[in-house]
């Protein structure tokens, strides 16, 4: 399918920014923790790779390229984990408000 | 789902992935001492001095080299370097003919266990869009030059198979140790937006 994702030869992205020796693996706590919950709800079955890809691809262009890298996976676990019913919208707007009441205090 | 709601505000990705943890957990579908353990793994034991290893032994061992060349995976077996995102390597040998280079157009792929995560260039739209288009450009960006008369490579990884390149052996390295050899060997030259480094850069870097 045509996929902002597919963005080989494409124009305009300008320089590249390297890193630095001392950049580290993850740049957030949350970072590290969505790598590793997406990688063990997948070995778990909870979805397959593919599905996880698609919901990537099926990103709008405005909202793949003003988000991060790991931006996108999260989005794709709340897309395929809602999708393949491991949980409902409501419960996770619940688990995000209790979370977030929970970061107040 | 989410991205369906745009009126909504978007919250903070820390409070969204505890949700998402929290739920999962409550659902028995995941184990949290298992998060902490995955991201131990990918923060502290893998990386590339594995992948460094490697090329050091086919620098010393020809035959190892060829095995590698032939079924990398297999030959990764050898020296007990497999996992999850390597399970179909692809070894390409950088020579004074050819140059290799490996991204991955359509995200990140990335051969984990000889490299670890990629840098956050490698998953970057400039990187990912123009090394298929102008690779001496690009190169020459990271302080590559590679020669007109020097073909270049350019390999696109994807869910099966994941490439990595061998790096040309130094000048004025015989008869030195697999250790030693290893130092030579950046996450970049395995990429293949480096060549190993030379004996001076290396010196340089020990200063």
């Amino acid at each position: 399918m045509n996929s902002i994702a597919d963005i080989g030869g494409m124009h305009g992205f300008g320089p590249i920014e390297r890193d630095k020796p001392t950049d580290p693996i993850f740049a957030a706590p949350w970072e590290a923790n969505t790598f590793a919950v997406n990688i063990l709800a997948l070995a778990g079955g909870c979805f397959n790779i593919d599905a996880s890809r698609h919901s990537i691809e099926r990103m709008s262009a405005i909202d793949y390229l003003s988000t991060s890298y790991y931006e996108h996976w999260l989005h794709s676990l709340e897309d395929v984990l809602i999708a393949e019913g491991v949980f409902s919208a409501e419960e996770y707007a619940q688990a995000l408000a209790t979370v977030a009441n929970a970061e107040e205090k | 789902m989410s991205h369906d709601n745009h009126t909504a505000p978007p919250s903070d990705p820390a409070l969204r992935i505890k949700a998402i943890q929290t739920l999962l957990v409550e659902k028995g579908k995941l184990d949290p001492d298992a998060v902490d353990e995955m991201i131990d793994i990918f923060q502290n034991k893998l990386g590339p001095r594995i992948g460094a290893r490697v090329v050091a032994r086919a620098w010393m061992d020809p035959d190892y080299k060829a095995r590698l060349l032939t079924d990398g995976t297999a030959a990764l077996k050898e020296l007990d370097v497999s996992g999850l995102q390597g399970e179909h390597m692809h070894v390409l040998e950088n020579t004074p003919e050819v140059h290799n280079v490996v991204v991955c157009t359509l995200c990140s792929c990335y051969p984990w266990p000889v490299l670890g995560l990629p840098p956050v260039w490698y998953k970057s739209a400039p990187y990912r869009s123009r090394i298929v288009m102008e690779p001496r450009s690009v190169l020459a960006e990271f302080g590559l030059t590679i020669g007109d008369e020097r073909e270049i490579r350019v390999y696109d990884s994807n869910s099966e198979v994941r490439f990595m390149a061998l790096p040309m052996r130094p000048e004025g390295t015989e008869g030195w140790s697999e250790e030693q050899l290893a130092e030579l060997v950046t996450r970049d030259s395995m990429i293949g937006t480096a060549e190993a480094l030379t004996l001076a850069q290396l010196a340089e870097g020990q200063s």
